[in-house]
């Protein structure tokens, strides 16, 4: 079987196994640690990556993604302070929980329904990816150009609060992906009379400028509300209230399954990540609950819901950057980053020409997700306690730095950290005008390709635009695209009347 | 004029910035006269068309908000965040890539890290100095030392990182 070549490729390489198990506790730690996102922790370790074994580069950044998933969890339910957006949802039951002196039973709850949507998530993966990949294997530049369409609808669309802004950050992205060498002539274009874009923008300026370099403008103009000095509430003395009983595993076991089944299917589509996920299971969960009146006051059910769909969302995200070389959230873009940086071609044919690699990289996650099960069900509060010590101001001045010398080392070019600074400010801009940064890198990362393959598309056929209605595919995905963003329409309109009804009830009141 | 309408107008007007700006340098992307299909602007003008278009229409949202609630502007809180406290962190930014000119990685680094504790809020001889100089030396073994980076010579200050690291990286095996 491939996944046990994967672990004979994985245990022969102690450096591999070595950053793995590095990977997950810093992920652990980067989760638990509110303000510092996962891809913030990604994005700043990237050029060190550079220095490593493919395979080691690999494992290093997935398993840092997968861990941080669960990591977040612990400021959520520790201190109703979510580690990372994803575990939003997590805190809606877990800090009820702590309030009652039952973190224990919270954070074991966590743990055990995050492994078991991390599992599910990992297996699909290894088994169903391949599959999927003799498929998307036969598909030519229409299908691509209407996968493209349908990823940058999707993204544009569901991530963040307007379709219009998430369009417009989607097209930013594409737009900077323009800059350098057109993909078929070959002739530079966009490049402003400047050397140093005659390539285009360089990936990690612009990756460490979005994610670090703007969090740590945001954190200082926040003046850091979030960070050290939060304490855990005392614990109950009763052994019960520590742990999650066979009885509780049990009644919870269903919306556990239910919840991974919503996970993975979201964390397929390209664009909705965990966040989107732990929202859906969570509201499933109430409304299907037996006990929905618990819902608020510390539902056990609530945290598995949230949790099983946020960690099924990570292995899951794998499968459209590993079938069809686009990337389906923010961790994944990253992985692809790593990816091309090392030569790696990704799309279908990684599994034939990279078979080692990727079924390591399979074997790693699994590995990673045993490792946080272990020190996250024993060793959880420790961690909180750990992230009470550390002051908050001081963690972000020396991010602030290791942004220079990061961006230092992939090049040694100066320019590069002028772009980099340049990417933060256009990263805090979008976060305050609430634009999305997510959708404007991945996009980024996709723009060429999208240029190349429509162009190639209608090279194939005299007749131009018709070839995208010869081929059913493609016409599946672009209907996919215009579905995804109708319904997005429709559920905004209606929200927005709900909201001027309940507007003209109240003035009707008054 | 409420913050929603605001944040629209603000995009709206950035974004078409950003035309203005790509706009004329596409016409002077070369074009193949045999190239059959799509022609090599026909992307990036669809790309810029559909932005002017969007961005045109959410400025027109905006200000249309703005008249229907005959409000004044909202006034200026994020941009004097930012003056107050992102720009202090990009000047502190561009003197440390100024002084890495001059004096190479290391004392340009303690520098900066002690100046962006301070903006922070940071006070006091062991958070201002001592946990600079850690983190210096940290930064510098790891990426100079171990990763073996090269260092371009100061103007004022120059030295060879990779000779004095030399002994460490026979030492790790690196050599």
């Amino acid at each position: 079987m491939a996944i046990i070549d994967g672990f004979a490729t994985l245990f022969s390489s102690g450096q591999a196994v070595f950053f793995a198990l590095l990977g997950t506790l810093l992920g652990l730690f980067a989760g638990a640690l509110p303000g510092l996102s996962a891809s913030a922790v990604i994005a700043l370790l990237m050029p060190i990556t550079f220095y490593m074994d493919p395979l080691s580069a690999l494992v290093f950044i997935y398993t840092i993604s997968k861990s941080a998933c669960f990591g977040g969890s612990i400021p959520a339910i520790l201190f109703n302070t979510p580690g990372t957006p994803q575990a939003s949802a997590t805190q809606l039951e877990g800090y009820p929980l702590t309030q009652q002196g039952k973190q224990g039973k919270a954070l074991r709850m966590a743990v055990i329904a995050s492994a078991t949507g991390d599992t599910f998530s990992e297996l699909l993966l290894i088994f169903g990816a391949a599959f999927l990949a003799i498929y998307a294997a036969r598909m030519g530049p229409p299908e691509y150009t209407a996968v493209y369409f349908c990823a940058f609808i999707i993204l544009s669309s569901v991530i963040g609060t307007s379709i219009v802004r998430g369009l417009l950050s989607t097209l930013l992205g594409i737009l900077l992906a323009l800059i350098g060498f057109d993909p078929i002539t070959g002739e530079p274009r966009y490049n402003f009379g400047s050397d140093y874009l005659f390539d285009g923008i360089p990936l990690v300026p612009l990756l460490l400028g979005v994610f670090v370099m703007s969090e740590v403008f945001v954190q200082v103009t926040e003046r850091l509300s979030l960070g050290g000095g939060a304490a855990i509430a005392p614990a109950s003395k009763r052994p019960e209230d520590n742990y999650v009983t066979w009885r509780e595993f049990v009644q919870v076991l269903p919306t556990m399954v239910r919840s991974t089944g919503y996970g993975t299917v979201i964390g397929m589509l390209p664009g909705i990540g965990a966040s989107v996920a732990c929202f859906v299971a969570y509201a499933e969960a109430r409304r299907t609950s037996k006990t929905p009146e618990l819902f608020g006051k510390g539902a056990l059910e609530g945290v598995a819901a949230a949790e099983s769909a946020n960690n099924a969302t990570s292995g899951a995200n794998l499968i459209p950057l590993l079938t069809l070389g686009i990337p389906g959230s923010t961790a994944a873009a990253l992985l692809a980053g790593v990816m091309l940086i090392h030569g790696i071609t990704i799309g279908p044919t990684v599994f034939v020409t990279s078979y080692d690699l990727i079924y390591g990289l399979f074997a790693a996650g699994l590995m990673c997700i045993a490792t946080y099960f272990v020190v996250g069900y024993w060793g959880s509060g420790v961690l909180g306690r750990m992230i009470t010590l550390i002051p908050a101001q001081m963690i972000y001045p020396f991010v602030f730095i290791t942004c220079f010398v990061a961006t230092y080392a992939l090049r040694q070019a100066v320019f590069d950290i002028v772009l980099m600074m340049a990417f933060g400010v256009l990263g805090y801009v979008m976060k305050r005008l609430q634009m999305s940064p997510p959708a404007f890198v991945i996009a980024f990362i996709l723009g060429s390709g999208a240029e190349r393959s429509m162009r190639q598309a209608m090279m194939l056929d005299d007749d131009g635009w018709m070839i995208f209605f010869q081929r059913p595919i493609a016409l599946a995905f672009f209907a996919i695209g215009i579905g995804a963003i109708v319904l997005r329409l429709r559920q905004t309109r209606r929200a927005r009347m709900t909201a001027r009804q309940a507007a003209t009830v109240s003035a009707g009141d008054e | 004029m409420d913050r929603a309408d605001r944040g629209n107008a603000v995009v709206g007007v950035l974004m078409l910035l950003v035309v203005a700006i790509f706009g004329p340098a596409t016409g002077s992307i070369y074009v193949d006269p045999y190239d059959p299909g799509f022609g090599a602007r026909d992307f990036p003008v669809g790309v810029l068309v559909l932005m002017a278009v969007l961005a045109i229409a959410l400025l027109a949202r905006s200000l249309a908000g703005m008249l229907r609630a005959g409000e004044a502007f909202g006034g200026f809180g994020e941009v004097t965040d930012f003056v107050r406290y992102v720009v202090p962190m990009i000047a502190i930014g561009f003197v440390y890539v100024w002084l890495i000119g001059l004096f190479q990685y290391a004392l340009p680094t303690a520098l900066a890290a002690a100046a962006s504790l301070a903006v922070f809020g940071n006070r006091g001889f062991a958070r201002l100095v001592v946990a600079p100089i850690i983190a210096t030396l940290v930064y510098y073994v790891l990426f100079f030392g171990v990763l073996g980076l090269h260092e371009q010579p100061g103007s004022i200050l120059a030295f060879d990182s990779q000779a004095f690291f030399q002994p460490l990286r026979i030492f790790l095996g690196l050599l």
